[in-house]
């Protein structure tokens, strides 16, 4: 893969992100364990950022606006912003708002199938539900919440290689280390939250990403299917440890069982993404050993 | 004997054949030269309906807006690879019409499907199709439609049109060259190539162009060939070797 491709598309997108989720330091400083952990609207922002900085890097500026795949990314600035916006008038504002974030936010993306409001429903309720499920771990003081996060935007990442969107793989992949890099402040301070606007944004991006998987399916042998699994029920299955009421007081354990769970259920999709770009690069390799001979 | 009224209505008569006579004569001149000299006149560019007669390569046929064979006809392009090699590929799936006025005009009306792409390797075909490039989906074709055309001599037309791709269109000129045309008993086909380069950033397929994994300029060739519409095709030509 390109160097500049990496630094541009994934690193400097994350590392500019990572800097605006720690801004608002002051709300969250303090190590002492018994503060209770602080809302702030740093990740949420963050993740949006991140996302659309390395759109910018990858797509280009020309034409913007004229291909409608163009419009997840207005979907997740919007988002970001509004996450902002509401979280800096009335901190913290809880489970309902970040479903309503997602749910306005979806419905305004514009992509092939995706034309009138009744078409845009679905996906939009699923990314409220998602925002719903989410928001359990994304309030707990663990390094392990931005990892939940982060395993499923990284399988994200590779259904798009596997299916041949590097653009949006890209993408994926630097709100992927953004969470990764997350996981550092989350495990040194106990206050550090990612909080539920972030919960929010990151439920709009999952489903917009997943809305394109399927509205773009031009790797027959990537079911449209496996895109909604990953967003839908994966990060999903983060928020049963919560509604089990598994480990209530033991937020490091819970969060844990909510990562493992996780990975278990974007693992396959991500192995055999995997085994189809090592198939394709042997039969590259093949290819170009048989041309040389 | 002719009556006083007959003598009357005979200059009236005379004058009407003079007229027809003016109306006839000159269209019975031109068609003796069209079968003497056999000069091909196809319809004017942008008419589908017109048919007259056609001496290619020594063969008459019937000839009219000729719709492209997808078998026979392809775009091919190339581009430069992590700056080293040229990778080939084309698009199997070119449709359209071509009408040629002999050596007086030809017009190009060709779509090119981008679901048709063939690179070898269906993992590089998934990602052309993808938004990275021609994001089929929303932009199922490419297209180009002629608006004028000038002959250069030697079969060889400068035809100015619009390429479409994408959002994007632009006018472009490009050398077509026609091989004329014969009829193996199928029907009259006739044939045409071109090449030319473009900057594919300017249509807004800019993947990989600003890092450098892969060129701006893109060379395409373009096989065209053409043949009557399955309706208008004379009946089954006589089996060979017998008379017919």
């Amino acid at each position: 893969m390109e160097q500049s491709l990496l630094l541009f598309g994934i690193v400097v997108p994350a590392l500019v992100a990572l800097a605006t989720a720690l801004a608002p330091r002051g709300a969250w400083h303090g190590h002492r364990r018994d503060l209770p952990p602080v809302e702030s609207w740093g990740p949420a922002a963050a993740l949006a950022l991140a996302f659309t900085l390395s759109f910018a890097s990858v797509s280009g500026a020309a034409d913007f606006g004229s291909e409608r795949w163009h419009s997840i990314s207005s979907v997740v600035i919007l988002a970001g912003l509004a996450a902002v916006v509401v979280w800096w008038n009335s901190p913290p504002a809880g489970s309902f708002l970040a479903m309503l974030l997602a749910f306005c936010s979806l419905m305004l993306m514009d992509l092939p199938g995706h034309d009138g409001l009744a078409a845009r429903l679905p996906s939009a309720s699923i990314g409220a539900l998602l925002a719903l499920a989410l928001v359990p771990i994304a309030r707990t003081p663990s390094f392990a919440a931005p990892l939940v996060l982060a395993a499923s935007f990284f399988a994200i990442s590779f259904a798009a290689l596997a299916s041949g969107h590097s653009r949006i793989a890209f993408i994926a992949m630097a709100v992927t280390m953004l969470l990764v890099l997350l996981a550092i402040p989350s495990a040194i301070n106990r206050r550090f939250i990612l909080g539920a606007p972030a919960a929010g944004v990151a439920a709009a991006a999952m489903v917009a990403l997943a809305q394109f998987g399927s509205s773009y399916a031009v790797q027959p042998d990537v079911a449209p299917a496996w895109w909604w699994w990953v967003p839908a029920l994966a990060p999903s299955l983060s928020a049963a440890p919560a509604l089990t009421g598994f480990a209530r007081d033991q937020p490091l354990r819970r969060a844990l069982v909510s990562l493992v769970l996780v990975i278990a259920a974007v693992a396959p999709g991500v192995m055999e993404s995997f085994a189809r770009l090592e198939a394709v690069a042997r039969e590259l390799d093949a290819y170009q050993d048989q041309a040389s001979h | 004997m002719l009556t006083p009224q007959r003598w009357r209505v005979f200059p009236n008569r005379t004058a009407a054949l003079l007229v027809l006579s003016g109306a006839i004569i000159p269209a019975l001149i031109a068609a003796t030269l069209d079968e003497t000299t056999n000069r091909a006149t196809v319809a004017n560019p942008g008419t589908t309906t017109t048919t007259t007669t056609a001496t290619l390569q020594g063969t008459t046929a019937k000839l009219q807006t000729l719709s492209t064979d997808p078998v026979h006809s392809c775009a091919l392009f190339r581009v430069r690879h992590m700056g080293a090699g040229y990778f080939w590929g084309r698009f199997n799936g070119v449709t359209g019409t071509v009408t040629q006025d002999g050596e007086t005009s030809l017009a190009m009306d060709i779509s090119i499907s981008i679901e048709s792409v063939d690179s070898g390797n269906d993992q590089l075909d998934a990602h052309l199709k993808s938004p990275d490039f021609f994001n089929g989906v929303e932009f199922p074709s490419m297209t180009f439609k002629s608006a004028a055309s000038l002959y250069k001599g030697n079969g060889v037309f400068e035809v100015t049109g619009a390429l479409t791709i994408k959002t994007v269109s632009k006018q472009i000129t490009v050398s077509v060259e026609s091989f004329g045309g014969s009829d193996f008993g199928r029907g009259f086909k006739s044939g045409y190539e071109t090449a030319f380069t473009i900057k594919r950033s300017e249509f807004g397929v800019d993947y990989g162009v600003e890092k450098g994994v892969l060129g701006d300029e893109v060379r395409v060739v373009v096989a065209i060939e053409a043949g009557a519409p399955a309706q208008d095709r004379a009946p089954a030509a006589t089996p060979k070797g017998q008379a017919k």
